[in-house]
């Protein structure tokens, strides 16, 4: 090959992030976190702790929810509530 | 040939001079570097360009060559033109990261200024490039001062070609041509900016567009980047001739061939083979030789990956006999370069007698008298 338009581009090994690239990850969870609103205070410990950016808030003085399609029921996030605001149900 | 070009200027310059030249022409905006004899000069050369303002671009002075690579190469992904220089044991401290460079494509250019391995020597032998010839990189071979000017110059050009895409290996013997000064013509910075474009990077690492670059591939898409590599070699061997000609042409210096050949080919009986400065040694043999009734021609490969099959098949179908000198083993078999052509002769069916020997290592003084001996032998 000659004509250099024709030839191949590099492949780089770029990883562009994408919400749920391992899957739905929420089949693997045995257990739930669950949110008790009055007593949370909106600190977003839990939203800051996730390790998956599976809790979210969607505005400013928001309470934060779970997106449970994606949540693997790890339980940091009941762990770092200092309000017990959130518990951990049994699927 | 020379055209519209400004009047060069000649100096003398070491091989190292020669390289902080061409960068300080290249104009890169990132060098991160650690010393080594016998590359040290390069990098100290330009340490003091960029410390007295004579190169605007930011130089990191790292505590490795792993390092030195590793900021590299993030430095080369932040979207800059990315220089480092190495030589021997810093290569191959620096090893794990020159294998990223090469297999992960980022397009850093950096010569290996040749020097022996262990035990602890620091005369010039091949042994520490070719241990890397296999990494994904291209990798040249200077024969003088000028041609490690003039490579140096082509190959960030052809490195960041966006069909190549590739780290390129600038590789000059040690001393021979490190330390010793020679005649070097230099082109002016307006002719080397017409020849080489300002860097035009394929992916910016930018925190409002993220990605992650290298993490955890699968097998598949292991397979596409490395089938993706072997694409961009075969491309190198069209696109390499190319800028070598755009070069030549405009500077008067080069030539257009990834392999030189010294002498009458259709002539000559033999060809001698040999790498770097060693080849510009076998060049002087021709005369003592010729004297003697012995037709020899020398093949030089210039540019060592790609190799470059199809000139050296051409070149060696006009001879009867081919002499390699190696100055690297690979340990358990034979010299690199002796397999390689080896290799080719037997695939493209040219039944011609082959010779093979080693010289030169660990610096070992390799005069045009004893390459006239050992063609004599053989003759």
């Amino acid at each position: 090959m000659t004509n250099e338009n024709e030839m191949k581009d590099p492949v780089l090994p770029l990883g562009r992030p994408t919400i749920g690239s391992a899957g739905n990850t929420g089949t693997w969870r045995s257990s739930k976190p669950v949110f008790i609103e009055e007593k949370c205070i909106k600190c977003y410990e839990c939203w800051l702790n996730c390790p998956e950016g599976t809790i979210r808030v969607d505005a400013d003085e928001e309470y934060p929810y779970v997106d449970y399609v994606y949540c693997k029921g790890c339980g940091i996030c009941v762990h770092v509530c200092p309000k017990e605001a959130l518990e951990m149900k049994p699927e | 040939m020379v055209q519209t070009s400004e009047k060069q200027k000649i100096e003398l310059l070491t091989g190292n001079e020669s390289v902080a030249t061409a960068v300080k022409l290249a104009k890169p905006q990132v060098i991160a570097a650690y010393p080594i004899t016998p590359q040290t000069t390069i990098v100290e050369t330009l340490s003091k360009m960029v410390a007295e303002g004579e190169l605007d671009c930011d130089y990191v002075n790292v505590e490795s060559e792993h390092s030195a690579m590793g900021a590299a190469i993030g430095a080369s992904l932040s979207g800059v033109r990315t220089f480092t220089a190495t030589s021997a044991h810093g290569l191959l401290y620096m090893g794990e990261l020159v294998w990223w460079a090469g297999l992960t494509r980022i397009p850093i250019v950096m010569p290996v200024v040749n020097r022996s391995l262990n035990p602890w020597n620091i005369w010039p032998d091949h042994q520490d490039s070719m241990s890397f010839r296999d990494a994904g990189w291209i990798q040249f071979y200077a024969k003088n001062n000028q041609e490690v000017l003039d490579l140096t110059l082509c190959a960030f050009k052809i490195a960041e070609h966006h069909k190549i895409w590739m780290p390129v290996m600038v590789c000059l013997d040690g001393f021979i041509l490190s330390h010793t000064s020679a005649q070097v013509s230099i082109p002016s910075q307006k002719d080397v900016d017409e020849f080489l474009p300002p860097f035009e990077p394929l992916a910016i690492l930018d925190p409002k567009d993220p990605f992650a670059h290298g993490s955890l591939t699968d097998s598949q898409g292991i397979w596409e980047q490395r089938m993706s590599l072997i694409d961009g070699f075969e491309n190198s061997r069209v696109i390499i001739p190319k800028i070598f000609a755009e070069y030549a042409e405009k500077f008067g210096k080069l030539g257009k061939n990834m392999i030189e050949i010294t002498g009458d080919i259709n002539s000559a009986d033999i060809a001698i083979m040999a790498l770097g400065t060693l080849g510009e040694e076998a060049e002087q043999a021709l005369e003592v030789l010729n004297e003697k009734g012995i037709k020899a021609v020398v093949v030089r490969l210039r540019v060592f990956r790609p190799f470059p099959r199809k000139e050296l098949i051409t070149a060696l179908k006009k001879v009867s006999k081919v002499l390699v000198i190696d100055r690297a083993v690979s340990f358990g078999n034979a010299g690199q370069m002796a397999i390689e052509v080896q290799a080719e002769l037997y695939t493209h069916k040219i039944e011609i007698e082959f010779h093979q020997i080693i010289r030169g290592l660990g610096g070992m003084d390799v005069t045009y008298m004893e390459i006239a001996a050992e063609v004599e032998k053989i003759m």
